[in-house]
């Protein structure tokens, strides 16, 4: 066990580090069999608001073998008070050093996070890559969506977990405590088995050949009994409560997401072009209204949270939205808890639906039509019209609303100057559409914000082999858009292009940017994700340093016929759907969404889809 | 104008010590929402427009200290048995926050005018002790820079200090609370160390800060 009280009065926010939280899980080390560390590589507010990490912390301590705990990325200045005393990294429940444990996983839940998991590993004195680890250290295992392409980061990890979770790690974690338990464990043994318990990606064991270009070669696993494809995981059974976290731990100090997150289904019907998460979490499943209230509130009676809030990729697609939200309405209300729904869609909004939720109480409502022109979101398959989006700004105009907020993307596959002076034109027609309604809000004025993203190629999606438009035309078109907005009532923001370009190699990375991220590690580099650290041109130098073209990865359009670096991995649709889907976005044609009929994605082989239970 | 509803007041004491030290006075008042919540006793909420839990905290604690004697002041819109009350709470704790007594208020929180802080200090410092605090009992004043919400102000704290004495552990110190005259711990350090300063010694800082008791005006008698 470290010792931090001494420290802990110097530096920022000590409840970050002092444990101690409501709902954790405290074990005697000397009953268990294996210590499980489960590394957030961000803040602690960061890491404290996600449901991934939640949801396995709780399967994983179901069982008595095992105590998992949790580990954040240290702020800067607690970092340097743990140098200067020598303090190794420690998990938070029962400070003890991380290097010491049996696993230590790490959640990639962004690009943008391996300059962190680099530190962590450094912090805790674990050495950083894979191959220079003995069997007295821990396994390093990652997980998350950024394990659909984690060969940046091969070189540092033992193991991905590819897929959903829940029975995965726990899988694991019994292997090992078998191994360990008979004196059969190394790490060399115990990987090896790793590999066919399926789901599960050794990068040590796959051979890499690269053509002169660059590109590669080949994909091999080394020996007959390791997989050739490792095919993604999902868990047996979405309705059973036992994988829904009813005692999450609680935050003291204030967090990004501080209230019960009742996931209400995985999946997206509506496979926009340019979206990751709606197509790796295939197939679409629903939980049962009675299976999400039941467990929403029991975690209220565990939590005393004042808010639900519904979680998944678009809310108002859930078949009985209605019904699911009445269902809650019926005790939520009498205990003065409020319900909020995120992530509604412009085309499924209804009144009703927005008196039903927190939005009721808030000023503005949000939307993602994503692109400025009918043409592009047809390209793009957001199936959302202008009249959609109007229409859904009427009722809430009409409701007394005054802010809208739309998101949008910049640098789409076939983006003309013309889609994006539409981004505009639309700002502006939701401010007529305010002026029009002549039951508008009298006292305020309207506001809509326009957030602009880069778009980002992505991998396991149709627009996977698009070269990102290079930064100077990116920042052409975001000063276009700016210079096209009239109204004083529109705010328009965007992302820095530079960072989306290290999203994009990244993203769409090999392993011979281990190298790369490794001497960002040494150069100091840490919390991309956040503007005050992100500090581009040190990147670029230590792209420079290591002899690699950024532009290779993130500003090629790929060949179709070119093995692509996550090749090997099954996540269940499949890359023959993905290209029809390609060349039906260069036609300009839309795809109908799952609700309407299975569009053949491939992913109902890994369970059973929304699509097929529909018709 | 609806009637001013009929409610009743309670007092909640409470220890604060562990893990728990390192949550801040702003991030107590949500973890007691909490606790009332799990504990299913719907306290009065405030009107308005977005109404929340009212609770009042006697005396604020800075972060990092600890204490015996944490005072909450709650109302109920019916009479419940303060037992009762005590029993749904605890079990709905977190680590570090110990509830041990629920009363009917009967007194205001005003008339706590002073609290009693224990200061522990590390051996090396401990021999020197005796010496600062006779110092700094001699001292006709005491002037530092305060925070206020308008800057830094300055501002002589002697008349705040109740009593101040060496002990084995380090320093027993009785502090003024009231609203005018408040004197938290972390300024009574800095008004400590002008003296370690005059006397030529090294700044001294406590292992740990303890509060162990509310006291009336005569600084006996505790709340």
């Amino acid at each position: 066990m470290v010792q931090i009280d001494n420290i802990l009065p110097l530096v920022s926010k000590p409840g970050r580090y002092s444990g101690g939280e409501y709902n954790i899980c405290i074990k005697d080390k000397n009953a268990v069999k294996l210590r499980f560390a489960f590394c957030f590589p961000d803040s602690y507010e960061i890491g404290m608001s996600n449901l991934a990490m939640q949801i396995l912390y709780h399967c994983l301590n179901a069982s008595d073998d095992v105590w998992c705990e949790r580990v954040f990325a240290p702020w800067t200045d607690m970092e340097a008070e743990m140098r200067k005393n020598n303090i190794p990294l420690f998990a938070l429940e029962s400070r003890d050093p991380i290097k010491d444990f049996d696993i230590v996983a790490f959640t990639l839940q962004y690009e943008l996070c391996y300059s962190n998991v680099l530190n962590m590993l450094d912090l805790a004195g674990i050495p950083i890559y894979a191959r220079d680890r003995g069997d007295d250290c821990p396994i390093i295992i990652g997980g998350g969506p950024c394990s659909y392409n984690a060969e940046p980061v091969a070189e540092f990890f033992d193991i991905f977990s590819i897929g959903e979770g829940e029975e995965a790690l726990p899988e694991l974690s019994a292997l090992m405590v078998e191994m360990k338990d008979n004196g059969s464990y190394t790490r060399e043994a115990f990987l090896r088995r790793a590999a066919s318990l399926g789901g599960f990606y050794v990068p040590s064991l796959y051979n890499v050949e690269y053509k002169e270009d660059g590109t590669i070669a080949s994909f091999t696993p080394i020996f007959d009994d390791v997989p050739a494809i490792v095919k993604k995981r999902v868990i047996s059974d979405f309705n059973d409560p036992k994988f829904i976290p009813t005692k999450p731990y609680m935050p003291f100090i204030d967090t990004v997401q501080d209230r019960i997150t009742a996931e209400i289904s995985r999946g997206c019907i509506r496979g926009c072009r340019f979206c990751q998460a709606g197509h790796v979490t295939r197939p679409i499943r629903e939980r049962s209204v009675d299976c999400i209230s039941e467990a929403a509130q029991k975690t209220f009676e565990n939590t005393g949270y004042s808010e639900v809030s519904l979680s998944c990729l678009s809310v108002s697609d859930y078949t009985k939205v209605d019904e699911l939200c009445d269902k809650l309405l019926e005790w939520t209300n009498e205990k003065n808890v409020s319900l909020s729904l995120p992530s509604l869609r412009a085309d499924s909004f209804t009144r009703e639906l927005m008196e039903k939720s927190g939005a009721v109480r808030s000023s503005g409502l949000t939307f993602a039509p994503e692109a400025g022109t009918q043409r592009l979101r047809d390209v793009i398959n957001k199936c959302l019209t202008e009249e959609d989006l109007l229409n859904a700004v009427r009722i809430a105009f009409d409701a007394q609303k005054t802010t809208v907020k739309l998101y949008f993307m910049n640098g789409l596959p076939t983006e003309t100057d013309e889609d994006t002076v539409g981004i505009a034109d639309l700002a502006h027609k939701v401010i007529d559409a305010f002026y029009a309604n002549p039951n508008h809000n009298r006292r305020r004025q309207p506001t809509v914000t326009v957030s602009v993203a880069c778009f980002v190629p992505k991998p396991f999606t149709p627009f996977q082999w698009e070269a990102q438009v290079r930064r100077p035309e990116l920042e052409r078109r975001q000063m276009l858009l700016r210079d096209s907005i009239h109204s004083r009532k529109v705010r328009y923001n965007y992302h820095s292009a530079e960072v989306s370009y290290l999203e994009a190699v990244m993203a769409r990375g090999n392993r011979r940017l281990s190298d790369v991220i490794y001497e960002a590690h040494k150069q100091g580099i840490r919390f991309d994700a956040w503007d005050e650290y992100f500090d581009y041109n040190k990147w670029m130098e230590c792209f420079a340093t290591c002899g690699i073209d950024p532009d290779f990865y993130a500003c090629r359009e790929i060949p179709e016929d070119e093995i692509l670096p996550w090749d090997f991995i099954d996540c269940g649709v499949s890359k023959k759907y993905l290209l029809k889907e390609r060349h039906k976005a260069y036609a300009g044609d839309a795809s109908h969404s799952c609700k309407d009929g299975c569009g053949g994605c491939g992913a109902d082989k890994m369970g059973e889809c929304l699509c097929r239970s529909q018709k | 104008m609806s009637q001013p509803k009929v409610t009743f007041k309670y007092y909640l004491r409470f220890k604060k010590f562990g893990t728990a030290v390192w949550i801040s006075h702003l991030d107590m008042v949500r973890t007691f929402q909490r606790i009332f919540m799990r504990a299913g006793i719907s306290i009065v909420f405030s009107e308005g427009f977005n109404p929340h839990p009212k609770m009042v905290f006697a005396v604020p604690l800075p972060l990092g200290a600890s204490s015996d004697c944490e005072l909450l002041e709650f109302r109920l819109e019916s009479e419940r048995d303060p037992a009762y009350i005590l029993q749904r709470l605890k079990s709905v704790c977190p680590t570090g926050i110990e509830i041990f007594s629920v009363e009917l208020a009967e007194r205001k929180f005003t008339d706590i005018c002073y609290a009693s802080y224990d200061f522990t200090f590390s051996d090396d410092v401990l021999p020197a002790i005796g010496t600062v605090v006779e110092h700094f009992n001699a001292r006709p004043d005491a002037v530092v820079l305060k925070k206020t919400k308008s800057g830094e102000k300055e501002k002589d704290i002697k008349p705040c200090v109740g009593k101040v004495e060496a002990t084995n552990f380090g320093i027993r110190a009785i502090l003024s609370v009231d609203s005018e005259n408040f004197l938290g711990p972390e300024l009574f350090m800095t008004a400590l160390n002008q003296t370690t300063e005059a006397l030529g010694m090294p700044r001294i800082s406590p292992r740990s800060v303890n509060r162990t008791s509310m006291l009336l005006k005569n600084m006996i008698s505790t709340f």
